[in-house]
């Protein structure tokens, strides 16, 4: 263990503590103050994530940056904090998609600023929470916690079935969470008292115990992911929500279903997690080709952008699946390059929205006559969607693929199924929006994308390439982390 | 006997909260008429806060008894009291323009709602069913009367007697199972009761049989199904003070009573009524959460909700272990307080002619008052078991004593209807926020009721991040001393 | 080119050929229908009868519905009749002394 460091509450309570500031600034003539202090807020909660990077040591596969106090004693909770190789790049990509979330809010949301830019500030630090958490409790308030903001996002700010959406992707998502808690509980009884998610993992368990308590966290993170069939909230919030609702969702919530997976089914029920592989390996390929042909049938670009995340998600779990190093690091690439590459698509699509306010590809055709510099973000997202080489989205399916081979030549040759799927529908929406001639007086009026639209989008292609080149150090962070867990669920715990 | 051994001294609170009442009495029959309304509100805040100040001076770790056995002080009395006592008086003080307006404040409802307090302190102090149903009583005839008080509605006057009738029905079921109880086993007195069955020297069948009576009797006044049809009807028909009397300090009461009962006197039969209980709770949250889904009245719907929460509270009890009861306590005060949030806000919207009763009558409050509307956010997600807010904590250790008996199927079942639950409390927050106001007249109550209110809520989230912090931990305390 | 009518006989005797070369055997063709249009059309299937008919439609909105419909119809329950919430009392007495003697027996 390090020596205590409050680094993770910072990015924790920071953001939160702004946000709450931020809420202050309500009165009309203070839009921009508010913006400005949002922005910096956000700014200041990637800072003080930094150092998670900085000073992490890649050789331990032990929790670092931990703190730890007793916080309800009545039950043995405590506030403890930690992250490993996993969990830290979570935390960084949290913090950094606020700071874009923040920054693509600026002139496009002009109604009730403030509670806006607080909601998103509250959640970031809630999600930082749910990253950083190693007790069970303090990890099951934040991620039901950042519920309450994302409800009020989509239901507020969102399209026109917005409260339908809202209240779906809420009571979905509690209904799981509460079996989740269920769980919860009996392994605070299993285990004499603790809420510990190390105790839990260490916990020697029967077959029918492990297996119940792999349905129960499956329930809550099955949804979070989403697996089909449990994603139907996911195309429905997505569409409704603002720009900046649908880049969370994306980029961030999903992996928190996934990380879900790796922080409690597998360590906490390996050997149901085994016995259960071949389920989930079927859940997930179907989300990869199902998913990907229904993605082929859209007509609204977020809807087609939402089923290519599920179909993509259902890359990572699949990884998960094969226990084997290749398929959990491959999952954990293909994580958070698509938190970059959903995150930009949204945003792409965020910008075509606020000048012609439709999201039908028939309505656009020849963008690229009208915006150049848009277009060329636009197709190389494109690109990096349906994985092409040079790009994030390449390493981690290629990974995967790998990590599938070793296990069933099939898992591969039907997950592989991907690169032609997502290709297809990717490539296809983009050449009826973007080339051909232009389509109609909207098409030809518009402006190319400004300065800060430009900066957001930068930033995100060139940690697209950068990773796609370079995969080394993400997969290094995480390397001793995936081992150790890989061993714990290879020795079981039956008795 | 002497004065010595009834031993008087361990009940001044009571004695002093009953002394100060006739002296109200007094005080308005000849005080300065005009002066009224600012004189009583003023007498009886000071009054609550004296008595609780003596509740705390003869509080004491172990329990001490009078009046030969038939009052008791012990840790959970003296908590109960003091959330009683805290919950009236915030009652007052976010009622006080309500009623004015109404022209309701006046030296009845005053002498009342101390009457009932009264009642409420007997009864979670009595250690004997005659001092049980002597405080019971006189909760009861208090409460039936306020809800009346508005003279003039019909809808008050038709819940108040339906509640009378209904309560006179019941008090008979309860007083029925007691005398058979007494017949089993040849004694009043909750401790020696729970002795004889203990040591199996009491008529099982006899006590079983009384025992049904004591639980119908029990369900009533909580209002757990099927024995909640009064509650909806009172909650929308009776004043919006009274309703939420009913739903706050008078539903700690109950719990008190029910603890003194099921949980000392016939702890020994807990096989025996723990099966009742699994059914009246199992009822109660389908009930309660399935019907409020199609209320357009929010009294009528938090009616709804109370029925759910009592089932939930049942919960607790069932598992018939001290870990049990104290997350039962815990989620009674919490409840009541987040219940005296939501009630408040309704009576702050509300002003003259205009009940803000309505759910529709919330539309688009973000828009006229963030802050308020903020706070009704927090007391919905709170009652819907949303962390951070107490709700969730609350629900956490009912669950877990739950699931420590053995219940996991009631505990899936449970957080099922938890889910039904959010969807009418996530209604009442999109109605808040998702919609466009239709009401734009400025929301107008005085420094008082706001920061009253404003602190309310506070605890609602701050014994949510904190709870811990004292609570918790003090309702297992104190049911370890006391039972 | 000495004899510009060449081609154009041999693209009238070979007509047949001439056009399936000239679209490279239709496999491009072949290609747009059958792959593009009937992935699209099992894509489009799969969305309106999987996700929005079965999912959606049945599990998801079914069972909002169903619960929907059961509150309106046990709010019915509540007529407001005072023998009516009397009578549910007797019957909930009677329910909990069944109970109790089913277990005695």
């Amino acid at each position: 263990m390090q020596t205590s460091s409050y680094i993770l509450s910072l990015t924790i309570w920071v953001p939160i503590v702004i946000g709450i500031l931020v809420l202050f600034l309500h009165h009309d003539g203070q839009k921009n103050a508010a913006r400005w202090v949002a922005l910096l807020g956000s700014l200041l909660g990637l800072a003080v994530a930094i150092p998670l990077w900085a000073g992490f040591d890649n050789g331990s596969s032990a929790m670092q940056f931990v703190e730890r106090f007793v916080w309800i004693p009545r039950y043995n909770i405590h506030y403890a904090l930690g992250v490993d190789g996993i969990a830290m790049l979570f935390v960084l990509l949290n913090s950094f998609t606020t700071v874009l979330v923040i920054a693509a809010a600026w002139q496009v949301i002009a109604e009730k600023v403030s509670q806006y830019l607080a909601a998103f500030l509250i959640m970031s630090g809630l999600i930082n929470g749910v990253f950083a958490a190693t007790d069970a409790i303090l990890f099951y308030l934040f991620f039901e916690a950042m519920l309450i903001p994302m409800f009020l996002i989509i239901g507020i700010w969102g399209g026109p079935r917005r409260v339908y959406a809202a209240v779906k992707f809420f009571l979905y998502t509690l209904l799981g969470s509460l079996l989740m808690l269920a769980a919860l509980i009996y392994l605070y009884n299993v285990t004499n008292g603790s809420f510990d998610i190390v105790d839990f993992q260490r916990v020697p368990l029967g077959m029918t115990a492990q297996t119940l308590i792999f349905l129960a966290f499956f329930a809550s993170f099955a949804v979070k992911v989403p697996m089909w069939p449990v994603h139907t909230w996911l195309p429905d919030a997505h569409v409704e929500a603002p720009t900046g609702g649908s880049v969370v969702l994306a980029a961030i919530t999903l992996k928190i279903g996934a990380y879900g997976f790796l922080r409690f089914n597998l360590p906490i029920a390996p050997d149901a997690a085994q016995a259960l592989s071949g389920f989930m390996i079927a859940l997930s390929l179907i989300a990869v080709i199902y998913i990907g042909l229904v993605a082929l049938a859209q007509s609204d670009m977020k809807k087609l952008v939402a089923y290519s995340s599920i179909s993509h998600m259902g890359f990572v779990t699949l990884g998960f699946f094969i226990f084997n190093t290749q398929g959990v690091e491959g999952g954990l690439v293909q994580m958070i390059s698509h938190g970059f590459i959903s995150a930009a698509m949204f945003l792409c699509i965020g910008v075509l929205y606020d000048r012609v306010h439709s999201r039908e590809i028939s309505a656009y055709g020849g963008v690229v006559n009208t915006m150049p510099k848009f277009a060329f973000f636009a197709v190389f997202f494109a690109m990096a969607n349906s994985g092409l080489p040079a790009t994030s989205g390449f390493v981690g399916e290629f990974m995967v693929i790998l990590g599938a081979m070793k296990v069933n030549f099939w898992y591969a040759f039907a997950a592989a199924t991907t690169l032609i799927l997502g290709a297809a529908y990717t490539l296809w929406m983009v050449k009826r929006v973007i080339f051909g001639d232009i389509a109609n007086d909207n098409v030809r009026n518009l402006t190319d994308i400004n300065a800060r639209e430009l900066v957001i989008l930068t930033a995100l292609a060139l940690l697209v390439l950068y990773m796609g080149v370079y995969p080394k150090p993400f997969t290094d962070v995480m390397h001793v982390s995936v081992d150790a867990l890989l061993k714990h669920v290879a020795l079981g715990k039956l008795n | 006997m002497t004065l010595a051994q009834i031993n008087l001294s361990i009940a001044r609170p009571e004695l002093f909260l009953l002394g100060l009442t006739f002296f109200i009495m007094l005080v308005d029959l000849f005080g300065d008429p005009a002066k009224r309304s600012q004189r009583l509100y003023a007498l009886t805040l000071g009054t609550l806060a004296l008595v609780a100040v003596y509740v705390v001076l003869v509080a004491s770790v172990s329990p001490q008894y009078a009046f030969s056995n038939m009052f008791v002080v012990d840790q959970m009395a003296t908590i109960l009291k003091l959330a009683i006592l805290l919950g009236v008086a915030v009652l007052f003080v976010y009622s006080r323009a309500y009623l004015e307006t109404r022209r309701m404040f006046s030296g009845e409802f005053v002498l009342l709602m101390l009457f009932a307090t009264l009642g409420m302190m007997v009864m979670v102090s009595a250690n004997h069913f005659i001092s049980l149903y002597l405080g019971l009583e006189i909760l009861a005839l208090s409460t039936y009367t306020m809800v009346a008080l508005n003279r003039d509605s019909a809808t008050a006057t038709e819940a108040a007697m339906k509640y009378f009738i209904l309560g006179a029905l019941a008090s008979g079921l309860l007083l029925y199972g007691m005398s058979m109880i007494y017949g089993a086993t040849g004694s009043l007195d909750v401790s020696v009761i729970a002795k004889t069955i203990e040591f199996s020297r009491a008529n099982d069948a006899l006590a079983t049989f009384g025992l049904v009576f004591v639980v119908a009797g029990l369900a009533f006044k909580l209002g757990v199904v099927p024995f909640h049809m009064w509650v909806p009807d009172v909650y929308e028909g009776a004043p919006t003070p009274m309703a939420m009397f009913i739903g706050s300090a008078s539903k700690i009461a109950a719990f008190g009573f029910l603890v003194r009962i099921l949980g000392d006197a016939l702890s020994g039969a807990v096989h025996d009524w723990q099966g009742m209980l699994v059914i009246l709770a199992v009822a109660s949250l389908a009930v309660g959460n399935i019907i409020a889904i199609a209320q357009t009245n929010f009294k009528r719907m938090l009616a709804y909700s109370t029925i759910s929460h009592m089932g939930f509270l049942l919960l607790g009890i069932l598992a018939g272990t001290k870990a049990g009861y104290a997350a039962s306590m815990f989620y009674i005060i919490a409840y009541a307080i987040t219940s005296l949030a939501a009630f408040g806000i309704i009576m702050l919207l509300s002003r003259e002619g205009f009940e803000a009763d309505k759910l529709d009558d919330l539309k688009g409050l973000n828009d006229r008052s963030p802050w308020v509307a903020f706070l009704m956010l927090v007391t919905m997600f709170s009652m819907a078991g949303i962390p951070p807010f107490v709700g969730f904590f609350a629900k956490l250790s009912v669950l877990e004593a739950v699931l420590d008996v053995g219940y996991v199927w009631l505990v899936v079942y449970a957080v099922m209807m938890s889910v039904i639950g959010a969807f009418y409390y996530l209604r009442v927050v999109k109605l808040m926020y998702m919609d466009a106001p239709v009401d734009h007249s400025p929301i107008v109550a005085g420094q008082a009721m706001r920061s009253v209110l404003a602190v309310n809520a506070f605890v609602v989230l701050l014994l949510g991040l904190l709870p811990g912090a004292g609570l918790m931990g003090l309702c297992l305390h104190a049911i370890q001393r006391s039972l | 080119m000495k004899r510009p009518d060449i081609p154009e006989a041999i693209k009238t005797r070979f007509s047949f050929i001439h056009r399936l070369l000239e679209n490279k055997y239709y496999l491009d063709q072949f290609n747009e229908t059958v792959f593009a249009n009937g992935a699209r059309k099992l894509g489009h299937a799969l969305w309106k009868f999987g996700d929005v008919t079965i999912i959606d439609g049945i599990m998801v909105n079914g069972t909002a519905k169903v619960i929907g419909w059961s509150a309106g119809v046990a709010r019915q329950i509540q007529t407001g009749y005072l023998y009516s919430y009397a009578f549910w009392m007797i019957l909930g007495v009677f329910g909990l002394l069944s109970i109790v003697f089913l277990k005695l027996n």
